[in-house]
């Protein structure tokens, strides 16, 4: 990636104007993933100092500022008390400490990988996104737009459920990126699913979950029916890190471990 | 542009385009102790302390670190010293090319964590990439640098 110019705004309204200005203009959150994209920025503008690095508390959810950084959320005891630590599991799954001292949340939702650990991850615990023109919208239904227009990511907000869930990212070596990863939260009421890095985005395997939560005793041979439609409901591709038929077997068995995990004291 | 960055204790002024990269500022600028490496984040050894905290240089443009404190290995210097013996003594570096970024990122975890257990070490440095010694060796020297009150 090429910078002409960085540009450090004064406001929020100064940032936004500023990415309405030119289509070649962009948002930097850490850089990381930025520095391995190709083309040429116009002006890169930072939100520092815009007070979006906050993790905070409110009576009912959690709200991280697109700023922090995937570090910031590792180690936040805000975030380790959250629907059973699930996102802070993710995020230390993602490269190396140096690394996660400078991703940040914001570019790892606005950039949609495929691969994400951070979105499986969210969208399990059904994160709201909060935008500056757009308003709220679910990361469920962001992640389903075609082309999301311009916009700057502010807050995350995810609600105080008081949960058990489980994460587990397949991967070859501690540095690589997922096979495929999983994350289940379970409320007393509902279970959710989600899947990414198939090597497609990350989806909710709605079947399943309906299944869950209409069974009304949650066995063995229940978590077994749960994990096939699992596999017959998402599609799997391949690609240089594995096929397809081994992603399917590994949703299958990542499902039912990960069930009898959030169903147990395990998780 | 202008940039001011405290270096190891001390304030100097450079003046870099939009999209330098840090480890080049640095590089540029005489601090060779900072590799170049995979250019990705990804091997670590272009790791720096930016406010103490480890970050991989080759990644952060030296512009977006404008009035901050970049800690390169000359600036622990006494501990950098301290955890090369213990390394020598465990036989645990050889052509020594990740050795600053290893040894910044271990002086932050030990100033980070209390009582790290071996795992919570592991974790720390999964980053910072090694091609010669296959780790047994660098886990035991780190683990006697902590324990090493002297
Ligand atoms: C080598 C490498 C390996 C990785 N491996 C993994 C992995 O295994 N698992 C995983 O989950 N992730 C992985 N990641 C991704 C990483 O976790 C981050 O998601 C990624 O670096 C993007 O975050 P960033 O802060 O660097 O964003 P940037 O690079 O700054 O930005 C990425 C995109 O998001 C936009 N953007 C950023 N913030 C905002 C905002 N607030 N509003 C609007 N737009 C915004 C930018 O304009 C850009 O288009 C990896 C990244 C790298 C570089």
């Amino acid at each position: 990636m090429k910078v002409l110019d960085y540009y450090r705004p004064t406001s929020l309204a100064d940032a936004y104007e500023t990415l309405m200005r030119n289509p070649q203009n962009q948002i930097m959150g850490g850089g990381a993933w930025l520095k391995l994209s190709p083309g040429e920025i116009t002006t890169l503008i930072t939100l520092d100092g815009l007070g979006l690095e906050a993790i905070a508390e409110q009576p009912e959810a959690v709200l991280i500022g697109a700023k922090a950084t995937l570090r910031a959320i590792e180690t936040s005891p805000l975030i380790a008390q959250l629907q059973g630590g699930l996102l802070r599991d993710a995020a230390r799954h993602v490269m190396g400490v140096s690394l996660r001292n400078i991703a940040t949340i914001g570019g790892s939702i606005v950039g949609r990988f495929s691969f994400s650990d951070i979105l499986t991850a969210l969208l399990a615990m059904n994160a709201q996104l909060v935008f500056h023109a757009r308003g709220e919208i679910a990361l469920a239904d962001y992640l389903l737009l075609h082309r999301p227009e311009k916009d700057i990511l502010l807050w995350i907000k995810i609600e105080k459920d008081n949960a058990h869930s489980a994460f587990r990212k397949v991967a070859r070596t501690r540095l690589d990126f997922a096979i495929l990863n999983l994350a289940i939260v379970k409320t007393r009421a509902t279970t959710t699913i989600a899947l990414g890095s198939r090597p497609q985005g990350p989806v909710l395997a709605k079947r399943a979950m309906a299944y869950l939560n209409e069974s009304a005793n949650l066995t063995e041979k229940v978590f077994e029916q749960a994990a096939r439609l699992v596999t017959e409901e998402l599609a799997f591709g391949d690609n240089l890190k594995a096929g397809k038929e081994y992603r399917r077997h590994l949703a299958y068995v990542l499902s039912k471990r990960l069930l009898k995990a959030v169903n147990s004291d395990e998780s | 542009m202008k940039v001011n960055l405290l270096i190891n204790n001390e304030w100097r002024a450079f003046h870099v385009e939009a999209g330098e990269y840090l480890a080049d500022t640095l590089r540029r600028n005489d601090f060779l102790s900072v590799r170049r490496g995979c250019d990705t984040t990804s091997c670590g050894v272009c790791t720096v302390l930016l406010d103490g905290k480890p970050v991989p240089s080759c990644s952060i443009l030296t512009v977006a670190v404008d009035n901050h404190e970049v800690t390169t290995i000359e600036g622990i210097q006494k501990e950098a010293d301290k955890l090369s013996d213990h390394f020598g003594r465990e036989g645990a570096d050889q052509c020594g090319f990740c050795n600053p970024a290893l040894a910044l990122t271990v002086y932050a975890m030990k100033k980070e964590l209390k009582n790290p257990s071996d795992q919570e070490i592991r974790e720390y440095l999964v980053g910072n990439l090694c091609r010669c010694t296959g780790y047994i060796g660098q886990e035991k020297a780190i683990r006697s640098y902590l324990e090493d009150l002297s």
